[in-house]
This record gives structure tokens, sequence and C-alpha cells, in this order.
């Protein structure tokens, strides 16, 4: 009897190990499929795996396009351009309606060491006739592979570029806080027709650009390049213009605490003989935290030396002061003053006071509302006042906006 | 011949040549600053650009940031498109010296089709990643790694140092004692799967259940409404519903007829609760709040966004106890 019982037990307890066994391995088994599934939930969340195609790897695309419409109290003629008429027979461009032009911003890398930005511009001049150019069209070699870091963050830009004269010569039509160019700017740099359209001086060669050891909190900028000459405005009529002209620019930049920073520049472009423009620019600017409120206050001084063979030298000097207010998200109101020497004629001076408001959508479509006063010894400009209503349109890729553009 | 020495001086001393003993980090967000500090240590000074109360995606890259970054072993920025002005500070980037931050995470919201129709969307989807505690611990990952590649020799102490962080998120997430008994790895695959509930039952541990996610039991299945798409991931991972945005389009100031839209949303579901970034202005969440009678939490997405958020695990305490000291 107390044999049977022992074999009872020893089945019983022999059962209950398999029982045991058998509960492991479906344990074991449910972990394993739980770690597949997660495996699965792994590739599932991070996303599908992009198709590589040759489209990979072209340049991001933006477009703009900008309009503008303008009423004027006076006829308005364009500046500096008579397009082969012999100054009988001047464009007017007041009191009409004007797609500016267009731009399209192709950039991207060309391998791990040169990145490469092309702006095809298609711009309307002031006969009303449009014009194709390249604005731009530039690599900048940021590292070499022998040198695991370039001295001095040291880069170099090679191509045709905006000049870095004052810190607005860089920014395009589509960018400007205003609906007009900066008189200095359009007068001493280069313009297709004056204020009202693209302007601002485009160098073609090749240059440095690096970052000099400065105070904790502090960046100093310097560039130095070698542009072809005869481009700028202030030499454009020299017949054989001595190259290559040089072109340099010191900037400093500092927070001055949170939302707030300066930046200070000093630049200058140099050709023989004796040919200069020196530009002092500054850009304060105050966005305090949680707050869609800012502040934007700077200007430029261009102090220019002209020396034209055949022709009187003279040395004017020009410039603007402007500020920006955002009142929220939206609305920016702003006003700027502009003070001109004429070029040739350095008694004869433009002063220009303007005011605007900004509504911006979004950052990719902007509508601008302008006022502006002439007071000049141009007989044909003093006393003009005109109205402005710009829009502005952004589509592609969006690249992100230049650090002095406060939208 | 002294201007040629003082110049040889000058570019020798210069950032980018300087004689290091720590690995130079620079981050984006200050949350990556906090995962950099716990992993590299004494071994890594690093700096975060962005200010924690300031919206990463409109930063723009000024100079003395195109500086750091220049000087920097290592950049970490989110990616997913939330910093698109990192593009501006030039420089030659490589798998070594720059780190995507968001890799390997779980992603939300990626977008089928793509029009700016839609507002300010990120065709890598929703790029927050970083409120979800797993996806943390995958960027702790990440980091370890890249600082691992740069610094072989102290390979061991980064992957100690994560495995610490791991641990740390762990017990903030499930609490020490469920840690202990279960292992975090096991704890985290369950609640991933959606199992953890029946487990904690079967098991009859569910009063062991502690930490972030015995915090938020309260918020399960309430329904809020947010002012930006900046929460999904912490709403997915403690199980409450963001019914609806103020901003009606990512990225696009609610306008009043917007505003008007969200308070019948929120009288129709009975919503009391509106999440709002300490970034944005709370007009429009005030106007509907009063409307609504609903409560307004203004929250940090970073590290340091209001006191007492100095690290990660105390950004996420914050956040949930906020809303559970409204919701209750």
């Amino acid at each position: 009897m107390s044999l049977l019982l022992a074999i009872a037990i020893f089945f019983q307890a022999s059962g209950q190990d398999d029982l045991e066994k058998l509960k492991k391995k479906v344990a074991d088994l449910e972990t394993e499929v739980e770690k597949m599934m997660e495996q699965k939930l792994d590739q599932a969340e991070t996303g599908p795996a992009k198709t590589e195609t040759a489209n990979a790897f072209n340049p991001s695309i933006t477009v703009f396009m900008n309009a503008a419409m303008r009423i004027d109290s006076a006829a308005v003629e364009a500046a500096g351009h008579d397009h082969g008429g012999g100054g009988s027979d001047p464009d007017f461009i007041d009191d009409r309606f004007w797609f500016r032009g267009g731009e399209l911003d192709f950039r991207g890398s060309v391998d791990a060491y040169v990145d490469a930005v092309l702006l095809l511009g298609i711009h309307q001049e002031s006969n009303g006739e449009f014009g194709t150019h390249i604005e731009e069209g530039y690599g900048i070699l940021k590292q070499i592979p022998i040198l695991e870091a370039a001295p001095l963050g040291m880069k170099l830009k090679i191509g045709r570029y905006r000049a870095p004269l004052g810190s607005m010569n860089k920014l395009h039509q589509h960018d400007w806080p205003w609906t007009t160019a900066p008189l200095a700017v359009s007068t001493y740099l280069g313009s297709e027709g004056g204020t009202f359209f693209e302007s601002g001086f485009a160098m073609e060669g090749l240059g440095l650009m690096m970052q000099l050891p400065s105070f904790e909190g502090t960046s100093l900028d310097f560039e130095l390049h070698a542009a072809r000459a005869g481009e700028i405005a202030v030499t454009e009529e020299a017949e054989d213009p001595s190259n290559p002209a040089g072109v340099g620019k010191l900037n400093f930049f500092t927070e001055l605490g949170e939302g707030n920073d300066l930046s200070i520049g000093l630049s200058g472009y140099f050709e023989e003989p004796g040919n200069h423009v020196i530009v002092a620019d500054f850009l304060y600017r105050w966005r305090p935290t949680g707050k869609f409120q800012s502040l934007v206050f700077g200007g430029e001084w261009h102090f220019v030396n002209r020396n034209i063979p055949g022709e009187e030298e003279t040395s004017p000097n020009g410039g603007f002061l402007f500020l920006q207010y955002q009142l929220n998200w939206n609305v920016y109101l702003g006003a700027r003053w502009d003070h001109v020497q004429g070029l040739e004629e350095v008694d004869e001076e433009t002063d220009v006071y303007s005011a605007y408001v900004s509504y911006y959508t979004t950052e990719f479509f902007r509508m601008r509302l302008g006022y502006e006063h002439r007071a000049s010894d141009h007989e044909e400009e003093d006393g003009l006042n005109s109205v402005f209503m710009e829009f502005n349109f952004v589509f592609g890729s969006h690249p992100a906006e230049p650090w002095w553009v406060n939208r | 011949m002294n201007m040629m020495f003082l110049l040889l001086g000058l570019i020798f001393s210069a950032p980018g040549t300087e004689s290091k003993d720590k690995l130079r980090v620079v981050t984006t967000l200050q949350v990556y600053r906090d995962v950099v500090e716990q992993i590299g240590g004494d071994l890594v000074s690093v700096e975060a650009l962005v200010h924690p109360r300031r919206d990463p995606h409109y930063i723009p890259a000024n100079p003395l940031m195109q500086r750091k970054a220049a000087e920097a072993d290592l950049f970490i920025e989110t990616g997913r498109s939330l910093e698109l002005w990192t593009s501006n500070l030039q420089r030659a980037w490589t798998d070594k010296n720059r780190l995507i931050a968001s890799r390997g995470c779980s992603v939300k919201e990626l977008p089928k089709e793509i029009s700016r129709e839609w507002g300010d969307i990120h065709p890598g989807g929703n790029p927050h990643v970083w409120l979800d505690p797993f996806n943390m611990k995958r960027i702790g990952r990440n980091v370890a790694e890249a600082l691992a590649a740069l610094d072989p020799e102290n390979k061991m102490v980064y992957f100690g140092n994560l495995k610490r962080f791991d641990r740390g998120i762990d017990v903030a997430m499930f609490g020490k004692k469920l840690v202990e008994e279960e292992g975090g790895s096991l704890l985290w695959r369950k609640l991933r799967l959606g199992k953890l509930d029946a487990y904690l039952e079967e098991e009859e541990i569910e009063k062991e259940v502690g930490g972030w996610l015995r915090k938020a039991r309260v918020l399960r299945g309430q329904k809020v409404v947010s002012y930006h798409k900046g929460w999904v991931y912490l709403a997915d991972r403690f199980g409450f519903d963001i019914v609806d945005e103020l901003e009606a389009k990512p990225g696009i100031e609610p306008s009043a007829q917007d505003r008007d839209e969200v308070v019948e949303v929120m009288k129709r579901e009975g919503i009391k609760v509106i999440l709002n970034g300490v970034m944005y202005p709370t007009r429009a969440a005030d106007y509907v709040a009063e409307k609504t009678g609903a409560k307004v939490i203004v929250i940090p997405i970073d590290v340091g966004g209001i006191d007492g958020t100095d690290t990660y695990r105390k950004l996420i305490d914050t956040i949930l106890q906020k809303m559970v000291d409204v919701v209750k």
C-alpha cells in the first residue's frame, strides 16, 4: 500500500516538474515573441527607410517673388539708366504696378567639404523689361581633407557673391526690411535703376573668411577678398579699371544678455587709383523670451573716395539709420532715415524719410505698406512723396533666414 | 618679425587648434546638454545654444553660435527639421562631429504628403521626440556612442555612465522597487506593447508601481487641448488625449476663429486643461480658458524652462505634477 502511495507521489511530482518546465517554456516563448514584436515596433516607429534615389542629392530650391505698387506725388525718373537712349528717353517709374522680380535659390552640399549656392534672378528693370542674371553663384570650401580643423575656422569663398560691405548689402530685395533699398547702398554700391529696384554690389572673386580669437561671449569675424574691379557703382564708369580690387570686413558680435545682441562692423572696398568705399555699420537686436515682440536698431555710414581718370576726384559720404519694432506675431512697424551726397556732385544732397508697416501671415508671405518723403538738391526729386504697397512670396524648401534679418 | 610671431601666436592659439583635455560639446537644446553632462561627466565640457524659454524652431544663428559650433568636437541637434537654423553655422560636418540626437527614436506624425498649406509641418515627423522618456534612453545611447567614437580610451566610462543614466530613467518611470524586481527592459517592453497593466495584475504587483507611471495614472484618458503640437510624445506615453490644438496649423498663430472653434470643442468634450508652452504667449489660451472655465498650464519643453527643471528627470516630473495638480 505504502509502495503504491510512493509511486503515485513520484509520478505526481514528476508531472508537476514537467508542468513547471512547460510553463517556463511558454514564458520564454512569450518573451521571445514580445521581443520580436518590440523589434517590429522599433522599425515601425522610427519611420520608413528613405528611398535613396539620385533626386535625393538635388539641391534644395526656394522661389522668391516680389511685387510692388507705387503712387507718387510727381513724375519719378529711374536713377542712372537710360538704356541706350542717350538720356533723351528716360524711364519713368511712378504711379504703376511692378512685378519687381523672382529669384530661384539653389543650395546644397557639393561634397563633405564644399557647399554651393546659386541664385538666379529675373528682375524687372526700370524700362519694364525683364533681365535674367546670376545674382550670386558661389562655393564655400569649409575644410580641406588634409586639415582636421582649419586655423581660425578659415573658409574659402569663390564665385559671384554679395560683397561684405556693411550689413545690408548682403540682403536681396525679397529680404529687405523695407520696400526700397537704402539710398547709400543704391548710390555707392550699385543699382539697376534706383532704390526701387534690386540694389547692392555683387562682386566676382574669391576670399577668405575666418574667426579671430576674441573674448568669451564675443565673436570677431574677418573677411578678405579679391574682386574684379569696376563693378561697384563708384567706379563702374572707369574705362580700364585696375584689377584686382580688395574687399575686407572686420565684424564684432556680442551678446549683451539674454535676448540682446550687438554687432559692429568696419568694411572697405579699395581699387586703384585711390578709389574706396569704407563702411561702418552697427545692428542692435532685442528679442525677449516668451513674447512675439522684438526691436532692431541699425545703421550704416559709407565714406567714399572716387577717383576716375579724367574726372574730378570726389569724396562723398552717406548712410542710413533704421528702427523696427515688432508689435506681435504678424505686425512690424519701422522707420528709416537716409542721407547721401552725390557721387559726382558732392554738393547735391538727398534725404529720405520713410515709415512702413509689414504684415506677415507666416515667414513665407508678407505685405507691406510704406510711405517715403524726399528732400533733395535735385529739383525733380525734392518734395517727392511716395506710397508703396509690396507683396513678397517665398515657396519651396525654406532656407534658414540669415541672423541679421528679423523676418 | 615681431608682427609675424604675433600672427603665428594668434593662429595657433585660435579656438580651432588649442590643446584640450576635455571634449567640447555644443548642443542646440538644454535637454541634450543635461544628457551629455550625465554621460560625459568630467570628461566633457558642454554648452547649449538655445535658451530654454525660446522656440527652437525660430533661432537666428549668429556669429557667436557659429564660433561655438566651429570650436566644438561634437555638435548635437535634434534633427527632423526642428533646428533649420543650424544650416547657417557653416561647418564641415562629419558623422563624428555631428550627432542627430533623434536618430533611432520613435517618431510620430510622419506626414504622408507635404504642403506649406498645412502650416509648419516637418517632413521627418514631429520633432519633439525627447518628451518621451523611452526616446530619451535612445538619445542617451546615441550620445554615449558619439562620445566613445571621439574618445575611445574612455569608452568604458561613457557606457558605465549610460547604464546609470538608463537606470535613472527606468526608476523615474516605474519606481525603484518594480525596476529592482522586474528589470527595466521587461517593463519598457510590456509598456510599449500595451501589456504592462495585464502583466502587473497577473503578477499581483500593481501596487509596486511608482515613479512617473504612478503619478500619471490620474491623467490616463484625460482630454486636454494644447497650444502647439509639442506634447504628442508625452501624451502617448502617459495616456492622456490631446483632442485639439489652439494653433489650427502648426507654427501659425491662432486666429479669433480658431480660438472660437477650440472653445466649441472644449465645451462639447468637457475639457478643462490647456497646455501652453513657456515660449508661447498665453493670450489665446487665456481667452479660451475664460470662455470654458478651463485651466491654463504653462509648461516648459526644455530643461531649465522654468524653475526646478534643471535636469531631464525634473523636467518630466514637473510637467506631470503640474498636470496632476490641475486634474485632481
